[in-house]
C-alpha cells in the first residue's frame, strides 16, 4: 500500500469517515426496523426514512471514497468499505477496523 | 495531456466501460423512479377525488362564487334541465387522436343559476343534436373556467356549425351569451339521467372524459429516490476521473522522483532511502530475484 501523503488531510478524513459509519449505523438499524413495522405489522410510522437514509449513504460513500483516496486505498477495498454501510451492524466492525488501520498508519508517518 | 495517456490504460478504460454501464444504468433507474413518481401521483390525486363522494354541486360552489381551492375534478350532482337555445361548439379539441368539438350546453338548476356542462364531443360540427328537453339529474366532473382562447370564435369550415363556435369555454363570453346566475366553473357530464318524465335522446354525442386530475402530482419520496440514482451516477463518475487523475498524479511524482530530487517537504523524510530501513530491504530483494 502507497504511502499517506499528507497524515493531517488524512486524519480529517478519517475523522469524518468515523461519523458518517456511526451516522449509517444507526440509520440502518432504524431502516431495518421501518422495514419489520412495514411489512411485519402494516405499520406505516416510519415511512419517511428512507428516502432520507438514501442521502445520509450517499454522504457515507462520499466520506469512504474522501478517506480511500487519501491513505491509497484501491478500488476494490473502497467498494467493500461502501457495501459495508448496506449490512447491519457491519458497519460498526468495518469502522472499527479502518479505525484502527489508518490511525495505525498515521502514528507511523507521523512519528517520523 | 498525461492524464489522457494514463486514462487510456487498459485498467482504466475497463472501468470507463464498466461506468458507461452505470451510467446508463443508473440514469435509466432514476427516470424509471421518476415515471414512478409522476404515476402514483396521478393515482394518488385520482384516488383522492375519486374518494370524495359526489356532492351536491350548491355545496361546493354557488353561481357567482370564486372556483374553490380543491374544486378540480371533484364530482358533482346538479338537478334542473338544458336551456333549449344557447348550445355552443369549443375547438379544436382533441379526443383519442381526433381532432373535433366540444359540445357544450347551459344547464339551469331548479334551484337557479346556470352551470356549462361538457356533454360530448364531435367531429360533425354539423350534425349536433340540440341538448334533451326535459329535467335531468347530472353527475359531472367539476373544472374551473377556461382562459379566453387566442383566437376567439372560430367560424368552423365557412359556417356549417349549426351553433356558435367558441375557442374556449371562456365564462365571461358565456355569461353574456346566456340567461341567468352563470357559476364561476363548467361540468364535463359522466352521466345524465331522466328526473322524472323527461326522455333522454339515446347518446347523443360521446362523452369527453374529465382530464385526470393531478398532472403536476409527484410522489416526493419516488421523485427523491430518482435524484438519488443520478447522484449514484455522478458519484461513479467522479471516483472514476478521482482515479485516474490519482494514477496520472503517482505517475508523475514517479518519474520525478526517478529523474531528480522533486521537492515536497511532506514525503522527503520517506523517500530518503537512509531513514527508511524497512523499504530498502523490501526493494533490494525484489530487484535480485528478478534480475536472477
Amino acid at each position: 500500500m502507497n504511502e499517506i501523503r499528507d497524515p493531517q488531510a488524512a486524519h480529517k478524513a478519517l475523522t469524518f469517515f468515523k461519523v458518517m459509519a456511526f451516522t449509517v449505523g444507526i440509520g440502518l438499524l432504524v431502516l431495518v426496523t421501518e422495514m419489520v413495522l412495514r411489512y411485519g405489522f402494516d405499520n406505516h410510522a416510519l415511512d419517511w426514512w428512507p428516502q432520507p437514509h438514501g442521502f445520509i449513504y450517499m454522504v457515507y460513500l462520499v466520506a469512504t471514497a474522501n478517506l480511500g483516496f487519501k491513505v491509497g486505498w484501491g478500488l476494490g477495498k473502497m467498494v467493500l468499505v461502501m457495501l459495508a454501510g448496506c449490512v447491519p451492524f457491519l458497519s460498526f466492525w468495518v469502522e472499527q477496523k479502518v479505525a484502527r488501520e489508518v490511525e495505525g498508519r498515521l502514528e507511523g508517518s507521523l512519528a517520523l | 495531456m498525461e492524464v489522457l495517456r494514463t486514462a487510456l490504460k487498459p485498467r482504466w478504460l475497463g472501468l470507463f466501460a464498466l461506468l458507461v454501464v452505470i451510467l446508463v444504468s443508473f440514469t435509466w433507474l432514476g427516470l424509471w423512479q421518476l415515471d414512478v413518481a409522476r404515476s402514483k401521483g396521478r393515482a394518488e390525486a385520482v384516488a383522492h377525488s375519486a374518494g370524495r363522494p359526489v356532492a351536491d354541486l350548491t355545496t361546493v360552489v354557488r353561481p357567482h362564487q370564486a372556483f374553490p381551492d380543491d374544486g378540480s375534478g371533484r364530482r358533482v350532482r346538479a338537478t334542473g334541465s338544458y336551456a333549449a337555445d344557447g348550445q355552443v361548439l369549443v375547438a379544436p379539441r382533441r379526443l383519442d387522436g381526433r381532432t373535433g368539438y366540444w359540445v357544450v350546453a347551459p344547464f339551469v338548476l331548479d334551484s337557479g343559476g346556470t352551470l356549462p356542462v361538457v356533454r360530448g364531443f364531435t367531429t360533425e360540427a354539423a350534425a349536433v343534436p340540440p341538448p334533451p328537453a326535459g329535467r335531468f339529474t347530472v353527475v359531472g366532473s367539476l373544472a374551473p373556467g377556461e382562459s379566453p382562447a387566442d383566437t376567439p370564435s372560430v367560424p368552423s369550415g365557412g359556417g356549417t356549425a349549426a351553433d356558435p363556435v367558441l375557442g374556449s369555454i371562456d365564462l365571461s363570453v358565456l355569461v353574456n351569451r346566456w340567461h341567468g346566475d352563470l357559476f364561476n366553473a363548467f361540468a364535463f357530464a359522466l352521466e345524465e339521467r331522466a328526473a322524472g318524465d323527461a326522455k333522454l335522446d339515446p347518446a347523443p354525442v360521446e362523452r369527453v372524459p374529465p382530464p385526470a386530475p393531478g398532472e403536476t402530482g409527484l410522489s416526493w419520496r419516488n421523485a427523491a429516490y430518482a435524484l438519488q440514482w443520478w447522484l449514484f451516477a455522478a458519484f461513479a463518475a467522479y471516483m472514476w476521473v478521482r482515479m485516474v487523475r490519482d494514477d496520472a498524479e503517482n505517475d508523475r511524482r514517479e518519474a520525478a522522483g526517478e529523474t531528480g530530487p522533486k521537492t515536497d517537504p511532506g514525503r522527503s523524510p520517506e523517500k530518503d532511502p537512509g531513514k527508511d530501513p524497512e523499504k530498502d530491504p523490501e526493494k533490494d530483494p525484489q530487484k535480485e530475484k528478478s534480475s536472477t
